[in-house]
């Protein structure tokens, strides 16, 4: 089984950027004649490691396909609804504003953070991804797609990584705050700490049968 | 994205607006007045497609304790305070806005104005001694008013009160 795969197909090169604060995206080259379409699969180290993704765009012009592929349900660069809300909790105005653009809220979002009350709220028709960004200055957190395709929103409480003991440090930049690391299983996610460092951003790039994670500190 | 950019500068753009996620609640918006629903609370339709119907959304006047009842069809600037969407206001007036109310300080009186009637009680005239001519004719009028007239506007604007 090749060692990174989207939407089953071997991954030639690549690349695989998980910020803190937003939606990952990736880019990359398939062992494939044709490019897949809608909601795909990225799996790494064998399957191990999955995200819930979609293709924004891509196309085979030399017999690879080339394509990039957007967490979750591709509806976050979708322009929501103009809408005027009063009296409703931030809860409400999440669900209705993913739920137009096809996308998730994560089941983990605190309760504390759903019930924050809106005494009005007006959603200008811009790009879901900018309303989400305004909704969750209310409570003054982040957001991210996760993994499995969903959003979450919250303060961070950056649990440490699994599986430290099995990294390898490649490269420390410590000018750049960051780490080139290898993994069997490239588990590391933003928002985690790692040797007692706070992750601000992953990216997995794909290489030769290899990936290499960059790894970006908030100390920095 | 907007047609007046191309697909160079679309992704910084957006970087920009993932950065300032609120900038387009910074702008004042032109809209039509649609319903006053209370003293100082209107419905707006924006013209601008981009944004919502408002709904009784507060109206800032600029004076302290001024209260404003005006017909639908008025032009308003609509807002956000702090660019914060949470905090939707209108205020500033268009041309051509029709007010079917107004007042100051809580209102109760209407306000006079140069030409409305002023009334002046009979006591004060008690000082005139009129005298009329044996052999008929115009009155004629000695004396005057005594002390200070206790006078009244008896009728003020429709419009505007003061209080």
């Amino acid at each position: 089984m090749p060692f990174a795969t989207v939407a089953g197909l071997p991954v030639v090169a690549g690349k695989l950027c998980l910020p803190r604060a937003g939606n990952w995206h990736g880019d990359f080259a398939l062992d494939a004649a044709s490019a897949p379409t809608g909601k795909v699969q990225v799996a790494l180290a064998e399957g191990e490691l999955v995200f819930e993704g979609t293709v924004l765009r891509g196309g085979a012009p030399y017999q690879t396909a080339l394509v990039r592929v957007v967490g979750g349900a591709g509806g976050l660069t979708q322009d929501a609804a103009a809408k005027f809300y009063q009296g409703v909790t931030l809860q409400n105005v999440l669900e209705d504003v993913l739920g137009d653009a096809d996308e998730v809220l994560s089941g983990t979002v605190s309760a504390d953070v759903l019930a924050t009350q809106l005494p009005a709220w007006a959603t200008i028709q811009q790009p879901t991804g900018e309303v989400l960004s305004s909704l969750a200055l209310v409570p003054g957190v982040p957001w991210r797609m996760l993994p499995d395709g969903s959003i979450w929103l919250g303060a961070e409480s950056w649990p440490a990584a699994a599986g430290q003991a099995g990294w390898q440090l490649l490269q420390d930049a410590p000018e750049l705050g960051r780490q080139i690391l290898a993994a069997d299983v490239p588990n590391l996610l933003p928002g985690q700490t790692f040797g007692g460092r706070q992750v601000s951003y992953v990216e997995h790039r794909i290489e030769a049968g290899k990936l290499r994670a960059h790894v970006y500190y908030e100390d920095a | 994205m907007s047609a007046l950019l191309d697909r160079i500068k679309e992704p910084f753009v957006a970087l920009v607006r993932s950065v300032f996620p609120r900038i387009d609640y910074l702008a004042l918006y032109p809209g039509t007045v649609v319903l006053q629903r209370g003293p100082n609370a209107i419905d707006v339709q924006c013209d601008d497609p981009r944004l919502p119907g408002f709904a009784s959304i507060p109206l800032f006047l600029g004076e302290p304790s001024a209260v404003v009842q005006v017909q639908a069809g008025a032009r308003i600037l609509v807002g956000f305070q702090g660019g914060d969407p949470r905090y939707p206001f209108a205020a500033l007036w268009g041309n051509g806005a029709v007010v079917q109310s107004l007042s100051f300080a809580g209102g109760g009186h209407a306000a006079a104005r140069v030409g409305d009637p002023v009334k002046l009680a009979l006591s004060d005239l008690q000082q005139f001694v009129f005298t009329a001519p044996p052999t008929g004719g115009p009155c004629t009028v000695t004396g005057g008013i005594v002390g200070t007239p206790a006078t009244q506007v008896s009728a003020g604007s429709s419009k505007v009160q003061l209080g």
